[in-house]
């Protein structure tokens, strides 16, 4: 969309103009890279003449601030009015059970379905502190918006990104080995996975993994098979693997790189916007 | 009543692989191994098997360890978890589809076969 162009008239300043068209300063609208040739003309920005023409940047109000992707492995909302990123996958279950141990129940499978959102949320959202640049109006009217970012899963019938299968073992028993793969989207749990693991050995709750929140995150990105192209940490031969409080190691911390596909997936979002991990909580 | 001819073929399918020679790793019909042919390898038998490893790393046991190797506790006495006795982990390439991951335990300096998983290769952990 092409930038709306103010005619100064008497008595208008750059206060006023900001304050019209909801630039948060003068000083904003002064320094827009859109303004250039006004600056050049005005280097004093307090003394401006009637008929000067003031471009206008994209604000907050004036631009498309909501944007919608679904891909085959998740969904991205972008909500600029709320500088909120949402990211949902939608799992749809397969619930068996190990041989000799009782059926899932309803409860059960929902008791299972709560624990793994729980966990995920608890782990994943709110961490990644984002930020955008870029051409595009977007870019230009949230350029100083920091936003967050939510993960989420979904329990669908079908129509899932993923295909979510649950075994069901004794209660206390040691957990099977769960995974995820990439490549056919399908996720292998178990019902021990609700534990936490203190694969740190530290003894202490905040350090413990959850495997819910570790097997996420291959899911959203951070798999070898993907376009990030990097996976579990913990292996000797992985990049990361001195860096063991790591989510994908065998800590609880994110890092900005287990961010790098939802970056990757985000700049093809919304055209000319390039985002950045500012920061990881 | 089962036929000459059937039971001709159900013994020659029996008896044959045992009496070719020892198959080499591009021969070796790895999907219908059982476990124990494999329980009984040495790094280095295993080696001889299955070809060149494609993986491999040593790391001490645990109570709890990363969600590929979470299995090992169970399959090794509690004083080898407790003492954190060393595991050999090597993994081979067994066709397009397949990895199998075999685990040595440090036994009395000698590594003693622990577990094994063949696996997607498309599988993370």
């Amino acid at each position: 969309m092409a930038d709306r162009v103010h005619t100064v008239k008497k008595g208008d300043t750059l206060s006023k103009i900001a304050k019209k068209y909801g630039i948060k300063s003068a000083k904003a609208l002064y320094d827009d890279p859109a303004n250039a040739k006004f600056r050049k003309l005005r280097p004093n920005p307090d003394l401006i003449e009637p008929g000067d023409k003031v471009t206008i940047p994209p604000t907050p109000a004036s631009v498309k601030s909501n944007h919608t992707k679904d891909m085959p492995r998740m969904s991205i909302d972008v909500n600029g009015d709320k500088a909120l990123i949402f990211v949902q996958q939608k799992w749809e279950y397969t619930f068996v059970e190990q041989a000799g141990v009782s059926k899932w129940t309803s409860k059960e499978k929902t008791d299972f379905h709560t624990a793994a959102d729980k966990s995920i949320w608890a782990r994943w959202s709110g961490k990644f502190k984002l930020t955008c640049t870029g051409k595009s109006d977007f870019a230009r009217a949230f350029k100083d918006t920091v936003f967050n970012v939510s993960f989420d899963i979904k329990n669908v019938k079908s129509g899932g990104h993923w295909k979510v299968t649950v075994t069901k073992v004794p209660k206390g028993s040691k957990s099977p080995t769960s995974s995820v793969n990439w490549g056919n989207q399908t996720i292998k749990l178990d019902s021990e996975d609700t534990k936490l693991k203190d694969l740190l050995k530290t003894g202490k709750d905040k350090d413990k993994q959850s495997p819910f929140a570790h097997e996420f995150g291959h899911a959203v990105g951070n798999s070898k098979h993907g376009p990030a192209a990097h996976g579990d940490e913990y292996k000797a031969g992985a990049a990361n693997f001195a860096d063991k409080k790591s989510m994908m190691n065998i800590g609880t911390e994110l890092r900005k790189r287990h961010a790098d596909h939802l970056i990757g997936e985000l700049n093809k979002m919304i055209k000319d916007t390039t985002w950045t991990v500012k920061s990881v909580g | 009543m089962t036929r000459p001819i059937a039971l001709l073929a159900l013994l020659s399918g029996a008896i044959l692989p045992w009496l070719a020679a020892p198959p080499t790793a591009s021969e070796t019909p790895l999907s219908t191994q059982t476990d124990d042919t494999l329980t009984t390898l040495t790094p280095e038998t295993a080696e001889t098997r299955l070809g060149p490893v494609q993986d491999s790393e040593t790391f001490p046991l645990a109570p709890e360890l990363p969600e590929f190797r979470t299995m090992l506790p169970e399959k090794a006495t509690q004083d080898e978890v407790d003492s954190g006795a060393f595991v050999r982990e090597m993994t081979w390439s067994l066709d397009d589809a397949l990895n199998r991951t075999i685990w040595f335990i440090d036994r009395g300096g000698a590594w003693t076969y622990l577990h094994h998983m063949d696996w997607d290769k498309g599988a993370e952990f």
